[in-house]
């Protein structure tokens, strides 16, 4: 069956002798994999109209319900009027580097590609317990309550496999959505249409609002608005670190 | 160490096999039987019966006992005023509750779809000796499982500030909530407290403490015993239980000092110093506060 | 970017990408609008906000600037344009009024100046002669004024007013110009399927959001009205005494103004018949409802909208569910009974009486014999019916970039009006002495002019009642009232009212408050968006929201056309965007008409209610 949980010792089967196996290994850590290419996405946070195709799509491919959304547009807005701006940012799982999600899960079922990175969800093996859901920063882990399951964007694996990219990026009318090596798209020398040659300058890893990237390294970049930027002039302080 | 966590990751791929193997086995069988029951009717189940509308043969706890009508406008319920500032912070639990009791009825699965059982599942972390009882989940966990219970004080609001009911970021309508994090229930920081990273540099020991601990006798209070600081007088934790449980194990203290640690970083603690620190400030901890934050300062001890 | 919102209507295939390409390549946008759109925010546009219904005044402002400032393209003006000033008059018409003097103030004493125009509209005049000085300037230049502003009380003289201005600088028939209303460069072989000798055999028309208006009224209706149309045919002038509605795929109580009127009239008729895929909130209204089988459930061909060069070909995927048949299959049948079998025959020649059975073959053989006869014949397409089946897709290549009224620029064709120019000056309006006798019922002036809406912002004495001016644009989440039951899409977007954010605060409105939005023709229930991108005085409800009304006939929904007003503009517009509207807030519920918490987020964390 499929229930052998420590694979050291294939014979444990109850809660004691697991107990007792956990007490040899105490204090093991966690050591993320290092992919031998990291994927990651790229989003116009300026020319993106918001028109939420990618979300759309996104729940075709997975056959999500309202609720659950692997992506989500959000829209941004500041200024007074009638001296304004608006953009969006637009993200689903981020790929982390070193997702928060996977360390958090009892079973195994979040797993990270070693070819490219892609973190995913083994559906299949989730008990609904919801910690990755709590971990990330970035909010991707969605809960489907009918099958008290979490599950998250997989940047499409299968299509990803069939040599194409993912649903959402093939779905933006304005191709500002792509995918790419992410150290590539970090240095602007990954050919996509997501950036214009003259925004190279405008290439960021983290936008205002969003959690510090340095928790988890999300494979993501942003070509921010000039208000979005978290050295933007009137951005807001850093939101107060709660110390204990 | 490194090799041994290499060796439980290749024994997880080994399951991921297993299960998958074994879970096309019996959608194949499926396919020429009457419908089998599904692994996971009996969640199915569950989910339906706390999904019925007003439940009154359910057992009440205390909290949904006395609650008020609720109201039936979804817009209104959502917009309520408790779910934004200065409203959420004079939010008890029992207020919380009274719509979200679902938060602590629904359980986790018995098993995964595959048929994996939550009894025979462990993470690594979860190796830690103060890591008891059956897997729950997060909000169990960290609001009524007994050992949060012992050193904690954790109420929906230490973590919750409130949400944008447009789309969970800050700036979508021009008087929306501030300062939140985008697309995220919760500001990281507030989980980055307990589950950062061990700062084993700043504390001047030779490496982490999964390595360094042997030459401490496993013992946080080794030293701890002298350098003290006021950290746990907060209002979210139970200062006294903590001292207990620490002395009693030091799992204890690394649970929430690196022993679950989800992120890269470690939280940036303010500096309080302790009777006979020295004055010079090291490089570390320059920019620090030496307060906690506000919102966690116990009743009167405010500065 | 006139009251055009490319990234929320669809425009001609890909527009929205090819102006991202254009801004890339240096191109500068404007946003004429009451609302900061999220095209302007994509496009990195200069937003000029207008109040709403003005758009004809600041126009004419602008054109007030560039003839004072020489800036017109004179040559083009004199060689292909008729009305514009004194000189390009037709020599019948000369003691008329031209476009320019009209302008310049020589027959009211009143220049249309900037500084007259910012009075009317809320324009600054620095902000009109900036952009009249940019538009007369830089060359070319693209004036896409779009269709919002002309779904109005006398929109019809935005559009012209539009027309003259990209006339009088030379923006016509040249690459990177432009020319709206309806410049079509490139056009598709329409109809595949019979169009028969009989598809109308009765020939008065009136204008259709009227009808209410019409069946509640009758006898005692003047013709100018409903804009009854044509005259001079027997009959003429003889008021309908309308019976019944046969709806075909058509949802009026979600899209025909003033729809407490409608509600009024629909119960006088004796017949209302729906045929719809889906039973909408008009199809309650209706005594026989056909369920018709969707795009998946029949064989067709998707014609791009609505400048696009492509064929899409649209395989029938599933049969019909339940009882459904396509719209054709019901019509050949009524045919058939109705007027036997030599009519049904005629009505569906390739088709027999079992077509209501059979449809695929039949089908098929109308679509292969338009591809061939029509696509392959005359669009010099070389790929058989077989492959554009297997392909799903056909798109031309186009040799060079088509440009509207290119030849007529450049190859001197004359242009398709009486005179051959591009009219400024109408010679068949000049010409009406009768107007209850033309389609438009009252009198619409030979040359583009201001004309003081129904109502609007400027009215001191409609707004110390109603303050607000309701807009209701396309939303970007529905095609006007289609697919609003989609759940995907009612989780993604809000029904809601959007509002400035000072005015709000003056009302106590936030983000989230339920409101209530009401005039004196309805009033409905939704929640408030408070945003700085919304001109003071201004309210925008998205149009199409299906209706629910509670026992007080109040829309729980959000539909603005509960407010909107049935008296149409004189050239046939619906005047969607005149609106005068109060808001405030309501301890009543806001109803979208299905789940809301079974599509929403929040359903994660709270699913009893």
């Amino acid at each position: 069956m499929a229930n052998e949980p420590v694979p050291k010792n294939p014979v444990l089967q109850d809660k004691a002798t697991i107990k007792e196996a956990i007490v040899r290994h105490k204090k093991e850590v966690y050591t993320p994999v290092v992919p031998t290419q990291q994927l990651g996405f790229i989003h116009n946070n300026v020319d993106c109209i918001g028109c939420r195709a990618c979300e759309i799509a996104c729940k075709d491919k997975n056959g999500l319900a309202p609720g659950p959304r692997f992506r989500r547009v959000m829209y941004v807005e500041g200024g007074t009027y009638p001296a304004v701006y608006a953009y969006k940012v637009n993200m689903s799982c981020n790929h982390c580097a070193e997702p928060a999600c996977l360390p958090t899960c009892p079973t195994g079922a979040i797993y990270k590609r070693k070819k490219d990175g892609i973190v995913d969800i083994d559906s299949s093996l989730c008990i609904g317990c919801r910690r990755c859901e709590a971990a990330c920063p970035y909010g991707a882990p969605q809960f489907i309550p009918e099958q008290n399951i979490v599950s998250k964007c997989n940047m499409c694996v299968d299509e990803i496999d069939a040599g194409r990219k993912p649903y959402c990026v093939m779905a933006c009318m304005m191709r500002v959505l792509d995918i790419g090596p992410i150290d590539k798209l970090r240095e602007a020398t990954y050919p996509t249409k997501a950036m214009a040659p003259h925004e190279k300058d405008k290439l960021v890893r983290q936008v205002k609002s969003m959690a510090d990237p340095e928790l988890t390294n999300p494979s993501i970049v942003f070509i921010a608005h000039s208000n979005g930027r978290v050295d933007a002039v009137d951005a807001p302080k850093e939101p107060p670190k709660e110390p204990k | 160490m490194n090799a041994g966590t290499d060796k439980w990751w290749v024994g997880v791929l080994a399951l991921v096999i297993a299960v998958v193997g074994g879970f096309s086995v019996h959608f194949m069988s499926n396919s020429n039987s009457a419908p089998a029951a599904e692994p996971s009717t009996a969640t199915t189940t569950t989910t339906k019966t706390t999904t019925a509308a007003p439940q009154p043969e359910a057992p009440a706890t205390p909290t949904v006992a006395a609650a008020p009508p609720i109201t039936s406008d979804y817009q209104s319920a959502r917009y309520d005023p408790i779910h934004f500032k200065p409203a959420i912070d004079k939010a008890t639990d029992a207020d919380c509750l009274k719509c979200h009791q679902e938060v602590l009825d629904t359980n986790t699965r018995d098993a995964s779809p595959a048929g994996l059982k939550k009894v025979s599942t462990l993470a690594w972390y979860q190796t830690l000796d103060t890591y008891d009882g059956e897997q729950m989940t997060f909000h169990q966990r960290h609001l009524t499982a007994p050992f949060i219970k012992k050193v904690a004080n954790m109420s929906c609001t230490t973590c919750h500030q409130g949400n944008n009911p447009r789309d969970e970021v800050s700036g979508t309508a021009a008087d929306s909530p501030t300062d939140l994090t985008m697309r995220k229930m919760v500001d990281p920081n507030t989980c980055l407290m307990c589950h950062g990273q061990f700062p084993y540099q700043n504390m001047g020991l030779p490496g982490p403490w999964h390595e360094s601990g042997v030459g401490f006798q496993n013992n946080c209070l080794l030293c701890h015993a002298a350098i003290r600081t006021t950290r746990h007088k907060v209002n979210f934790l139970n200062a006294a239980g903590i001292e207990q449980e620490g002395v009693a194990n030091s799992d204890s203290c690394y649970g929430c000092h690196g022993g679950r640690a989800w992120y890269r970083t470690s939280f940036p603690y303010p500096r309080h110093a302790w009777p006979g620190a020295g004055a010079t400030v090291p490089e570390w901890a320059k920019d620090r506060p030496t307060e906690s934050d506000l919102r966690f300062l116990i009743e009167g001890s405010k500065p | 970017m006139w009251g055009w919102n490319p990234a929320y209507t669809f425009h001609g295939g890909n527009t929205f990408y090819y102006m991202r390409m254009a801004k890339q390549n240096g191109c500068k946008f404007v946003l004429v609008d009451p609302q900061y759109t999220d095209s302007a925010s994509a496009y990195d546009a200069w937003w000029i906000p207008i109040r709403p219904n003005t758009d004809a005044a600041m126009m004419a402002g602008m054109a007030h600037h560039i003839f004072t400032s020489n800036l017109q393209d004179q040559n083009f003006i004199n060689k292909f344009v008729q009305g514009m000033d004194a000189g390009t008059m037709p020599d019948w018409a000369k003691d008329k009024e031209n476009f320019k003097d009209y302008i310049l103030g020589k027959y009211d004493n009143t220049p249309k100046s900037p500084e007259w125009a910012a009075e009317i509209c809320g324009v600054s005049a620095d902000d009109i002669k900036k952009l009249a000085q940019l538009y007369a300037t830089t060359k070319p230049a693209a004036l896409k004024a779009s269709w919002a502003p002309g779904r109005n009380a006398y929109g019809e003289q935005y559009n012209r007013m539009a027309a003259a201005l990209q006339s009088m600088t030379g923006n016509i028939g040249i690459l990177g110009g432009c020319a709206e209303g309806i410049g079509k460069a490139w056009h598709a072989e329409g109809v595949a399927y019979p169009y028969d000798e009989f598809a109308n055999v009765f020939y008065e028309s009136i204008k259709s959001d009227r009808w209410a208006h019409c069946v509640l009224n009758y006898p005692n209706v003047k013709r100018e009205e409903i804009g009854l149309w044509p005259g001079g045919k027997a009959g003429d002038g003889v008021i309908p005494n309308i019976r019944g509605i046969f709806w075909q795929g058509s949802d009026w109580f979600n899209q025909l103004t003033n729809i407490n009127k409608e509600i009024q009239a629909i119960n006088k008729l004796d017949l209302v018949v729906c045929n719809d895929s889906t039973i909408t909130p008009s199809g309650l209204y209706a005594d026989v409802l056909f369920p018709i089988a969707t795009h998946f459930e029949r064989h067709d061909v998707a014609l791009p909208w609505y400048k696009g060069h492509y064929y899409i070909h649209r395989p029938k995927v599933i049969e019909p569910l339940g009882e459904s048949k396509t719209d054709l299959q019901i019509y050949t049948e009524l045919a058939y009974r109705l007027g036997g079998d030599q009519f049904g025959k005629r009505y569906n020649p390739k088709a027999n009486r079992d077509y209501f059975l059979y449809n695929d073959a039949v089908d098929n053989a109308y679509l292969q014999e338009w591809w061939e006869h029509k696509v392959m014949a005359h669009q010099h397409v070389d790929m058989s019916w077989a492959e554009f089946q297997k392909y799903g897709i056909y798109k031309f290549k186009l040799d060079r970039p088509h440009v509207a009224f290119q030849d007529n620029v450049e190859k001197g064709v004359p242009w398709p009006t009486a005179s051959g120019k591009i009219e400024i000056f109408s010679g068949q309006l000049a010409q009406y002495d009768d107007w209850t006798k033309t389609a438009y019922g009252y009198e619409i002036p030979a040359i583009p002019k201001w004309i003081e809406p129904f109502e609007y912002l400027g009215d001191k004495e409609k707004t110390a009642k109603h303050p607000f001016h309701l807009i209701s644009p396309h939303p970007r989440h529905r095609t006007h009232s289609i697919f609003n039951n989609i759940g995907w899409l009612r989780e993604t977007y809000e029904q809601e009212v959007t509002i400035n954010a000072s005015d709000a605060k003056k009302l106590g409105i936030k983000t989230g408050d339920t409101v209530e939005v009401f005039n004196d023709r309805g009033k409905v229930v939704v929640p408030a968006y408070v945003t700085e991108r919304c001109m003071p005085g201004v309210l925008v409800i998205y149009e199409g929201a299906w209706l629910d009304l509670d026992e007080n006939g109040i829309d729980r929904s959000g539909n603005p056309d509960m407010l909107t007003l049935d008296e149409p503009s004189p050239a046939g517009s619906f005047a969607y965007n005149t609106v005068l509207a109060s808001i405030q807030k309501t301890d009543l519920a806001h109803k979208p008409g299905w789940d809301r918490l079974a599509t929403a987020r929040s359903h994660v964390f709270r699913r009893d209610l």
